[in-house]
C-alpha cells in the first residue's frame, strides 16, 4: 500500500502492533480464537433458520502460515468461490461470514454482485451482509470473496445463508434526524454520530443506499439537516454538531424490538461570535480525486457542509478538483464558497496552491528545485503557496528535516530560502503536539527574516476525520462567504490576515492593528486586546503572548460552564525596537467519543502583528536589526555589546548567528570577549554561543 | 640497588614511589582528575526545583493537562528505553536534534521539570542552561526534579518503557 | 635443597610474575578510567567527606590505589623491595575484600538475590560486575598467594649457608 497521507500513515503502525499481538496470541493458545468477542457490533443470529455454506475454517491466499492455528497453513487457493444452490429470492435475504487476517479490501460478490467487503481486521470478525432481492437465481449460485491484489492471506470460515432477509434478522429500521438551527428554526447541515450504550461506535446499516456520507458511527445530513441512520433495536445516543463555532446536541434514542420506527430532532445553535472572520479549510482530500483515503467527492462536500465551513480549498494530490457543481447539484452552493486548488505533491514536499482556473493545466510535480518548482506552481495561475505538513512523516524525514532548518538561526542548512506564502503549523491530521515542533520552526523562521505566515488545516482524506477541524480564519469585512468571493479569500492570505483554530477561536489587536498589520508604537507600550472563544464543548485554559517567537505574557483562563467568550486587555511591555507579536491559547479536547481527533488538546495561534517599535516607519526582523546593529559597531565590539544591552533575546540570537559568520579575520577572540562582557542581560548566553561553541569546535 | 631488610622501610619506601607516580601519571593522564575538587558535591545551580511531592502530584493529577508541563528527562537514552516518567521527552546531553524536538513544546508550556539519574547527577543542570542562556526559555518555567529518576523509582512512581516520542 | 618445600611445580619467582601480573593488571584497569574508579570508591560510602589539607581522601585513593596496584604488581614480579611491595598489596586486598563483603550484606546492592554470597554489583575492582562469592573466593586465593609468596621471608635465601 502507498502511503501519502499523515492519517494512513499514523493509523497504520498500531495495526501492525494488532497483527502482531494476534500472531503471538494465537500461536501461544493453539486454538481457535473465539468469534463471540466482546467487540462483536452484530446482534446474534445463532438461532436463524439459515443453509450452512461453509462451516470449518479455510484459508485463502498464497503464502503458507503454521502459525494461524484455526485453518490449515497452505491456502486452498488464491481467493475464496464456492457454489452452492438456493432457491431464487424474491425477498432479501442475509449472508453471515467470520474472517480473520484480513489486509486488503476483499470484495465479496454473489452471482456477480457486491456484496460488501470483509473487515480489514486480524481478529476474528463476524459480519453479516445484505443480499439484495433476485440476486439469487435457480441453478447454481456462485459466492467468492477476492483480493484486490495478490499478496495477503486470510481465513474465513462460518459461511450461512440465513433464511430471513437482513433487516428483518437483525431488526434494522431507520431513525428519522432532523438538525435544527435554533435561531431561524430551519433545518442545518451537520455531522451525527451514534454510540451504542457503551460509548462505541454504532453500526449504521446499508451504508451505501442511504445517500449520506456513513462510516461506521458516523453520518452527515443533507442540506436540510436530515438524516436517516439504518439501526438495530437497542438503546442509542445520537450526537449533532457542526464544526467549531456550534454547539453540540445529544439524544438518547431507544429503537424498539418491533418494526416501528423512530425520530428525533436535535437543536445546535452557533455559538462563537466570528463576525469579521470567515473560516477556511485549504486542505482536503477525495477518494475520487486522490486515489487513497475512503470520502468521494459527493461525500467530500456534504462533510463539508456539516462542519460549517466558509470557505473550501480542494487539494487532492496532483489534481485541481472543482467542488461548485456537485455544489450546485447537492443543493450547498449557499454553504460554503469552494476554490479549487491543487495539492502538488513532490520530492521536495506537498505545496497546497490556489486558487486555480477550473481550465487550468497542471503544475509540474516532477520539478526538484524550489524555485522552479513554486514558480512552475504560479505560472499556472495560483497566487497562494502553502508548504503542507513541513515535519511529515517524520521530524527529521519532512521538509524542514531534510533542507536541515536550524533552530537558533532560522536559516537553513541547505542554504533554502523558502519560497512559500505560508507554513502549515495545526493539520488536524498529524500526530498530537507535532505543531509545537512546526511552532518553533515557524518562530525562528520569522526571526531570521522570513516572511511565511502559518495556516490551519484537516487535512482529512475520509468521511469520518472531521474536515475543517484545523482552519484558518481570514479577516474580512464581508461574512458571507459567497459575497466576499476568492479575491478577498486570497487577499486574506496574501496579507497574513489570518488566524489559525484547532476548536478555539482567537483574536488579537494591538493599538487596533490586526494580524498581517504593522502599528508603530507610540512609546514603550502597546495596547493588545485579546479574544478566546469557544463552543460549550470546548475549553480553553491558558493564553500566552509572544514577542519575537518569546513569551512575554501568560494568562490562566477559565469558564463556568456553557459557551465562552475570553477578553483580555493588557498594556504590553515593548523592547524598544521592532517586534513581531503573536498569540496562543490552547485548552483540552472534549472527552467522549463522539468527538473525532487525532489531536490531545485544543488550540488557536494568530498570525503576526508587526510592531515598528522605534518608530522610524519601517518594520525590520530581528536579523535586520542585528544586520544594521554590526554594521554600525563594526570596529568596536563593546559599544556593539553595549547596544544589543538593549534588545531582546531574538536579536541576540540573530547577532550571534552573524557574528560567527563574519570572516574569521575580521574578528578576534579578545572582540567575542569583549561583545560579550558588555552585553548586559545577554552575557551569559552569548558567552555560551560564541565562546564555548567556538572552544567546542 | 641495596634493599631495606626491615619491612617498614620496604613499605615507605613502595609507598612513596608509588604516590610519586601516582601523582605524575594522573597528571599526564587525558582524564586525570583534579586533586582537590570534590566531585561528589551537590551541584550548585540558580533553577528553582521541585520536590518529591509536588512532582508526585503532577505526575499523578496533571497528566491530561493542556500540555502545560514538560517533562524533560537528561538520562542516556538506553536509559529512557528502560523507564521514564510518562510522556517525557528524552533530551540526552550533546543531542541538539532531541532538545530542537522538543523546543516547540518548551516554547508553549507553563512549566518544565528536568530530571535526571539522581544522586547529585548534573545532566539536569546541564540541559536546563542550554534551555535558558542558549535557546532563550524563560527561566522562571525551569524546574529541577533533584531527587531523580533512582528517588522516583524507588518510591514506586509512575513509569512507561519504551519510546514514548 | 633440603629446605626447597616438597609439591611447588614451578620455581618461586615465577609464581610471582604472575601474581605480580594479576595486580598489574587490576591496576591498570583502575587506571584506566580514574573517574570511573572514584565514584566505585564514593559508592563505598567510607571515605565520603574525609580531607587530607585540601584534597578529599576519596581523590587520593582514586589516583593512589590503581598506581599501588601497578607498582606493587611489578615490584613484587622483579623482586625489588618484594616484602614491603606485598604487604601494601595484602593489606589493600584485606580491606576491599572486608568491604566487599560488608557492602554484599546489603540488600539493595543486588535484589534479585536474597543470598548475600550469590549478590552480584560492581564492587570497583576493574571488572565490572562480580558475583560476592566467587570474588571474596578469589581475593582470599591472591591473599593467601601474597603471603606466601611475598610475605615470607624466602625459604631459598634463608637456607643459604
Amino acid at each position: 500500500m502507498t502511503v501519502s497521507s499523515p492519517e494512513l500513515r499514523r493509523i497504520s503502525p498500531p495495526l501492525a502492533l494488532a497483527a502482531l499481538a494476534l500472531g503471538l496470541g494465537l500461536g501461544a493458545h493453539g486454538q481457535e480464537p473465539s468469534p463471540e468477542t466482546s467487540t462483536d457490533p452484530w446482534p446474534d443470529t445463532s438461532a436463524e433458520p439459515a443453509l450452512e455454506l461453509l462451516s470449518e475454517w479455510h484459508h485463502y491466499g498464497d503464502t503458507t502460515t503454521p502459525e494461524w492455528s484455526e485453518a490449515p497453513p497452505e491456502p486452498e487457493a488464491g481467493w475464496f468461490t464456492l457454489e452452492f444452490d438456493a432457491p431464487a429470492n424474491v425477498e432479501e435475504r442475509a449472508l453471515e461470514l467470520r474472517s480473520a487476517h484480513v489486509d486488503e479490501a476483499w470484495i465479496v460478490k454473489l452471482n456477480g454482485v457486491a456484496l460488501g467487503t470483509l473487515p480489514r481486521q486480524q481478529e476474528v470478525r463476524r459480519l453479516l451482509l445484505a443480499v439484495p432481492p433476485g440476486t439469487l437465481r435457480d441453478g447454481p449460485d456462485l459466492l467468492e470473496a477476492r483480493p484486490p491484489k495478490v499478496g495477503d492471506d486470510i481465513t474465513l470460515g462460518g459461511l450461512r445463508l440465513l433464511e430471513r432477509g437482513y433487516r428483518e434478522a437483525l431488526g434494522v429500521r431507520p431513525l428519522a434526524v432532523q438538525v435544527i438551527d435554533r435561531a431561524t428554526g430551519a433545518g442545518v447541515p451537520a455531522r451525527l454520530v451514534v454510540l451504542d450504550a457503551g460509548g462505541r461506535a454504532a453500526l449504521l446499516h446499508y451504508p451505501g443506499q442511504s445517500g449520506h456520507p456513513t462510516r461506521s458511527g458516523v453520518q452527515y445530513t443533507d442540506a436540510e439537516g436530515r438524516a436517516l441512520p439504518e439501526l438495530g433495536a437497542g438503546v442509542w445516543t445520537v450526537h449533532a454538531m457542526r464544526g467549531t463555532e456550534w454547539s453540540h446536541a445529544s439524544a438518547v434514542v431507544r429503537m424498539p424490538e418491533d418494526s416501528g420506527t423512530a425520530a428525533v430532532q436535535l437543536v445546535i445553535e452557533r455559538e462563537v461570535d466570528t463576525r469579521g472572520w470567515l473560516s477556511c479549510d485549504t486542505h482536503l482530500h477525495t477518494y475520487t480525486f486522490s486515489g487513497h483515503g475512503d470520502a468521494t467527492l459527493e461525500e467530500r462536500v456534504m462533510t463539508l457542509a456539516g462542519e460549517g465551513v466558509d470557505v473550501a480549498v480542494a487539494t487532492d494530490h496532483n489534481h485541481q478538483t472543482d467542488y461548485a457543481p456537485t455544489q450546485r447539484a447537492l443543493g450547498l452552493s449557499a454553504e460554503y464558497l469552494s476554490i479549487i486548488g491543487n495539492e502538488v505533491t513532490t520530492d521536495l514536499g506537498h505545496f497546497n496552491a490556489f486558487p486555480y482556473a477550473r481550465e487550468a493545466s497542471k503544475p509540474n510535480a516532477k520539478l526538484k528545485d524550489w524555485g522552479e518548482l513554486d514558480a512552475d506552481i504560479r505560472g499556472h495561475g495560483a497566487q497562494i503557496v502553502i508548504l503542507n505538513h513541513p515535519r511529515w512523516p517524520k521530524p527529521e524525514e519532512g521538509p524542514f528535516g531534510i533542507e536541515k532548518l536550524d533552530l537558533m538561526s532560522g536559516d537553513f542548512g541547505s542554504g533554502l530560502r523558502l519560497p512559500v506564502d505560508a507554513i502549515e503549523i495545526f493539520n488536524s491530521s498529524e500526530p498530537p503536539e507535532r505543531w509545537k515542533m512546526v511552532l518553533a520552526d515557524w518562530f525562528a523562521l520569522r526571526n531570521s527574516g522570513s516572511r511565511v505566515y502559518g495556516v490551519a488545516s484537516s487535512d482529512s482524506h475520509t468521511v469520518a476525520n472531521p474536515a475543517a477541524q484545523g482552519r484558518t480564519y481570514l479577516a474580512c469585512a464581508e461574512d458571507d462567504p459567497i459575497l466576499a468571493g476568492e479575491a478577498a479569500i486570497v487577499s486574506a492570505f496574501q496579507r497574513g490576515a489570518l488566524s489559525m483554530s484547532q476548536g478555539l477561536f482567537l483574536e488579537i489587536t494591538a493599538d487596533g492593528a490586526g494580524p498581517g498589520e504593522q502599528i508603530t508604537a507610540r512609546g514603550r507600550k502597546v495596547a493588545v486586546k485579546l479574544r478566546v472563544a469557544g463552543a460549550s464543548w470546548a475549553n480553553a485554559t491558558r493564553a500566552d503572548l509572544f514577542l519575537d517567537g518569546r513569551r512575554v505574557r501568560s494568562e490562566p483562563l477559565f469558564k463556568e460552564s456553557g459557551s465562552f467568550d475570553h477578553k483580555l486587555e493588557f498594556m504590553l511591555e515593548l523592547p524598544g525596537h521592532d517586534c513581531w507579536l503573536v498569540a496562543l491559547a490552547q485548552g483540552p479536547a472534549p472527552t467522549g467519543g463522539w468527538w473525532t481527533t487525532l489531536q490531545s488538546h485544543l488550540a488557536a495561534l494568530s498570525n503576526p502583528i508587526l510592531i515598528d517599535g522605534d518608530g522610524d516607519g519601517a518594520w525590520r526582523s530581528p536579523r535586520e536589526i542585528a544586520a544594521a546593529m554590526i554594521d554600525a559597531h563594526a570596529l568596536d565590539a563593546a559599544a556593539l555589546g553595549a547596544a544589543l544591552s538593549e534588545h531582546d533575546a531574538a536579536v541576540a540570537i540573530q547577532l550571534a548567528t552573524l557574528w560567527k559568520q563574519r570572516p574569521a579575520a575580521s574578528a578576534s577572540f579578545a572582540d567575542a570577549q569583549a561583545l560579550c562582557a558588555h552585553s548586559g542581560p545577554h552575557e551569559t548566553m552569548m558567552y555560551r554561543l560564541l565562546i564555548e561553541d567556538s572552544d567546542a569546535r | 640497588m641495596i634493599p631495606p631488610r626491615s619491612l617498614p622501610l620496604q613499605m615507605l619506601a613502595v609507598a612513596a614511589t608509588a604516590l610519586a607516580l601516582a601523582f605524575a601519571a594522573n597528571s599526564l593522564h587525558p582524564q586525570g582528575l583534579e586533586s582537590s575538587r570534590d566531585y561528589f558535591a551537590k551541584p550548585q545551580h540558580s533553577f528553582q526545583t521541585v520536590t518529591m511531592e509536588e512532582f508526585t502530584d503532577f505526575v499523578t493529577y496533571l497528566e491530561d493537562e493542556a500540555g502545560d508541563i514538560v517533562y524533560l528527562d537528561a538520562r542516556r537514552s538506553g536509559q529512557y528505553q528502560t523507564g521514564h516518567v510518562p510522556g517525557s521527552w528524552n533530551v540526552p546531553r550533546n543531542d541538539p536534534a532531541a532538545l530542537e524536538a522538543a523546543l516547540g513544546a518548551l516554547q508553549v508550556a507553563a512549566y518544565v521539570v528536568i530530571y535526571c539519574q539522581g544522586g547529585h547527577c548534573e545532566d539536569s543542570i546541564f540541559l536546563a542552561e542550554d534551555l535558558v542562556y542558549r535557546h532563550g526559555i524563560d527561566f522562571s518555567i525551569v524546574h529541577i526534579f533533584e531527587p531523580g529518576w533512582e528517588a522516583w523509582q524507588k518510591q514506586g512512581g509512575a513509569e512507561r518503557a519504551g519510546a514514548d516520542r | 635443597m633440603s629446605a626447597r618445600p616438597t609439591g611447588w611445580n614451578l620455581p618461586r619467582p615465577l609464581l610471582r610474575v604472575a601474581l605480580g601480573a594479576v595486580f598489574v593488571g587490576y591496576g591498570w584497569l583502575k587506571f584506566h578510567d580514574p573517574y570511573a574508579y572514584l565514584k566505585s570508591v564514593h559508592e563505598y560510602g567510607v571515605l565520603d567527606g574525609l580531607k587530607l589539607g585540601s584534597m578529599p581522601v576519596e581523590n587520593l585513593a582514586a589516583i593512589g590505589v590503581p598506581a599501588l596496584e601497578i607498582i606493587g604488581g611489578l615490584l613484587l614480579a622483579l623482586g625489588i623491595w618484594r616484602r614491603g611491595a606485598a604487604a601494601w598489596l595484602a593489606l589493600f586486598l584485606a580491606a576491599f575484600t572486608a568491604m566487599v563483603f560488608w557492602r554484599s550484606l546489603d540488600p539493595t546492592v543486588d535484589p534479585e538475590h536474597a543470598q548475600w554470597w550469590l549478590r552480584a554489583f560492581d564492587c570497583g575492582c576493574g571488572t565490572g560486575k562480580v558475583i560476592v562469592w566467587q570474588k571474596l573466593t578469589m581475593n582470599a586465593v591472591l591473599l593467601t598467594a601474597l603471603v606466601l609468596l611475598g610475605l615470607r621471608r624466602d625459604p631459598e635465601l634463608q637456607a643459604a649457608p
